[in-house]
């Protein structure tokens, strides 16, 4: 890693945060996409509820 | 937030410029920037919900928008699934059948997270100016000293 790599990771971290970089470090890593890269995806898919519940937002259940 | 949502928004609309030759790569970073400016509109929105800078009438709006982008990235996802699976298996015809429903889907989910930032700025807008409202006619029915 170059010099200046180091820098974007740091700047690009600074910016968005840890998680943010780390899940877009992780899809661009490696050459094709596996069956673990889809699993990935869907771990990290949350719904708009589950966003809003992490933040104390709830709604009633229809 | 606003330089997450920007940040991500910039990598997405930037990402067909590099490497187009492989699709299954470029659309699994794609939905996942996508993920990331998601979470950052909906917690950008529970926030300002909390700090009472939105209604619950205009968290509800937006909370439609982000199911609407829920869906379409629920589908983009299990079309790429298919289409990793079928690419494997050397299926080529069906493989290309996906690629194709699957590069006309992308667009629809850019366009819902674009929908739902709208929602979320609309609401924020609206909401001032019912606040500038509220605090013109206080001030009016006040009298001054």
């Amino acid at each position: 890693m170059k010099k200046q790599d180091v820098h974007l990771v740091l700047d690009l971290t600074s910016k968005v945060g840890v998680p943010a970089v780390k899940a877009l470090l992780d899809a661009l890593d490696g050459d094709e996409v596996t069956a673990a890269d889809i699993a990935r995806l869907r771990r990290e898919a949350k719904s708009t509820d589950e966003i809003f519940e992490e933040n104390g937002i709830t709604f009633e259940k229809k | 937030m606003k330089r997450l949502v920007a940040f991500a928004l910039v990598v997405v609309f930037c990402l067909p410029l590099a490497g187009c030759d492989d699709f299954a790569k470029n659309t699994e970073t794609t939905i996942t920037v996508l993920t990331t400016a998601h979470n950052g509109v909906i917690t950008s929105a529970s926030i300002a919900y909390n700090y009472d800078r939105i209604t619950e009438k205009q968290l509800k709006q937006i909370r439609v928008a982000g199911h609407a982008f829920d869906a379409v990235r629920e589908s983009a996802i299990n079309l790429l699934d298919k289409y990793v699976e079928l690419d494997a298996a050397g299926k080529d015809a069906e493989a290309e059948g996906i690629k194709q429903t699957l590069m006309n889907m992308l667009p629809t989910v850019r366009q819902e997270l674009g929908m739902l930032r709208k929602a979320l700025a609309d609401a924020k807008d609206e909401y001032q100016k019912v606040k500038d409202g509220a605090l013109y006619e206080e001030a009016r029915r006040t009298p001054s000293s």
